[in-house]
């Protein structure tokens, strides 16, 4: 176990920090980032079109077009403003001029999008169904500009020119050679009726999103999440950031099946990380919190199960990964890791048996447990099944619990006989 | 003195924040203490004197070093022991060591 420990922390994290750290992976995961605020504004306004109170819902039914609307205004432009905000995080990152590379990826990404034959935009590709494509041409109108800039093909201004001017014309060449090649590209495709949108999406978004979005991958992917956690670094943000424009593309299939009437076609979403695989925070430590709180003989431990409850509630457990601690530590990590596996594929399996309702709704990760297994499904039963979940890993955590704890006492009791004996040892807090 | 601590989203330092401030309250010295996320460091970093990044987020301690050194702040992982028990006296002596070496 030992030397297991010292194989993730010399292989497996400079490997997947690595990963997370790519800079064009980063710059997916800031853009896709700054959209979260839109689609949890589009999200609020779906649980109020849909209330889980039948009563409710009957009065709420002349306006769901309406209430829809909002939702269809920022989940639904999910891919259009994504081709800006990649850009935009992209050409940051190199220290470019973000405002023009973000302007020119969304004409781009306007340019490889089919429009209807009355001129008018195809609202289907704006939402996550043209996420991949607005990936694709940010990157490469970024990349195109900075090949450029560094080969010194770009237009530079005498001094004395403002700056602002002086970067709009340096984006003039690069910007004309993105739009050109991917109006090429387009053009070639028209020609068998087809075009950018419809090829990326069938030869590389609907596979991924088939593959991602399958139980045993979304299981691998927790699994290397908390495999990071185990030697402490923070494995939600990196696995989720790599991960999250599939999660938040399924999340969003079924925000758009919902308001459409349609049934909720995804079980896993971002959403099935945040309420069954996260309760309590990464490794569902919630069960493990209250244990610790009420059943620790260890005063070590009761004092972090005081302090770790508050923050718990809000899926916040660092003081418990760090300070028991799970981290670096074989016994707990065998729990810490499975837990939330196994409260995960209980839920999915509840799911896709129709006990529950699927989830279309997004609540912020750091929703308390019940109210967001609610809110997301708008089904009573979901938070039943997440208290069953809890219960769950309860048991999981039980035995490890009672093994650290005892281990701990004794070693407070053992400190406390030498104190007794030698004044002079103090014991660390 | 201005301490900055980072973690990945700025929640579980914001823990961590209280502590602190309390400790350097009852100590009597002046420090402000503030958290914010990985994201915002470039944003925050020019306000403090010292930056303490989470050990969850070790994994960034190279480029956030960078960032610091270059602009001659005091850099370090917050131990993780005081970290998981939101020890808010020992970080503040960690933070104040930085600044003294």
């Amino acid at each position: 176990m030992e030397k297991f420990i010292k194989w993730l922390e010399e292989y497996y994290a400079p490997v997947a920090a690595r990963i997370g750290e790519q800079r064009h992976l980063k710059a997916i995961r800031d853009g896709i980032v700054s959209l979260i605020p839109l689609l949890l504004m589009g999200s609020l306004f779906l649980i109020i079109a849909f209330p889980p109170i039948p009563a409710l819902a009957k009065m709420v039914e002349p306006y769901v077009a309406s209430l829809c609307s909002v939702n269809n205004a920022t989940m639904g432009l999910m891919g259009l403003m994504a081709s800006f905000s990649i850009a935009y995080s992209l050409a940051s990152s190199y220290k470019m001029d973000p405002l023009g590379n973000g302007l020119i990826s969304v004409a781009t990404f306007m340019l490889a999008t089919p429009f209807t034959k009355d001129g008018n935009i195809t609202a289907g590709w704006m939402g996550s169904k043209g996420l991949f494509v607005a990936m694709i041409i940010s990157i490469f109108a970024v990349e195109v500009q900075r090949f450029m800039i560094r080969k010194n093909l770009v237009i530079r201004m005498p001094e004395g020119v403002p700056p602002a001017v002086a970067r709009s014309f340096m984006s003039l060449i690069p910007g004309f050679i993105t739009i050109t090649v991917v109006w090429f590209i387009n053009s070639v495709l028209s020609l068998s009726a087809t075009n950018v949108q419809d090829i990326i999406y069938k030869i590389l978004a609907a596979p991924l999103l088939s593959l991602g979005g399958s139980l045993p991958a979304f299981l691998l992917a927790i699994f290397f999440a908390q495999l990071l956690w185990c030697i402490g670094i923070h494995g939600a943000a990196l696995v989720g950031g790599v991960m999250s424009p599939v999660y938040l593309t399924l999340a969003q299939q079924n925000a758009a099946a919902k308001a459409a009437g349609l049934p909720i076609p995804n079980i896993v979403c971002q959403q099935l990380w945040d309420v069954y695989g996260n309760i309590g925070g990464s490794g569902a430590t919630f069960a493990l919190v209250l244990m610790l709180l009420f059943a620790a003989r260890s005063t070590q431990l009761k004092a972090l199960g005081k302090s770790g409850i508050g923050p718990a509630f809000f899926a916040i457990n660092e003081p418990i990964l760090f300070g028991m601690p799970i981290v670096m530590n074989p016994v707990l990590m065998i729990p810490f890791i499975f837990a939330p596996l196994v409260s995960i594929t209980i839920a999915y399996f509840a799911m896709d048996a129709g006990l529950v309702d699927k989830m279309f709704a997004m609540a912020p990760w750091t929703t308390p447990p019940i109210i967001n297994a609610f809110l997301d499904s708008g089904d009573m039963r979901s938070a039943i099944l997440q208290l069953f979940c809890f219960g769950v890993t309860g048991i999981i955590y039980y035995p490890f619990f009672k093994m650290w704890d005892d281990a701990k006492a004794k070693e407070e009791a053992g400190a406390k006989q030498s104190k007794k004996s030698d004044p002079n040892v103090i014991i660390g807090a | 003195m201005k301490i900055l601590l980072v973690c990945a989203s700025g929640m579980s330092t914001s823990l961590l924040v209280t502590k602190m401030q309390k400790a350097s309250n009852d100590s009597g010295s002046q420090d402000e203490i503030f958290a914010c996320s990985v994201d915002q460091l470039e944003e925050f970093i020019d306000t403090c004197e010292v930056v303490l990044i989470g050990p969850q987020i070790r994994y960034k301690a190279k480029s956030i070093g960078e960032i610091a050194a270059g602009k001659n702040k005091g850099f370090a992982i917050i131990d993780s022991v005081s970290y998981g028990m939101v020890d808010g006296k020992k970080v503040l002596e960690q933070a104040y060591a930085l600044k003294q070496s």
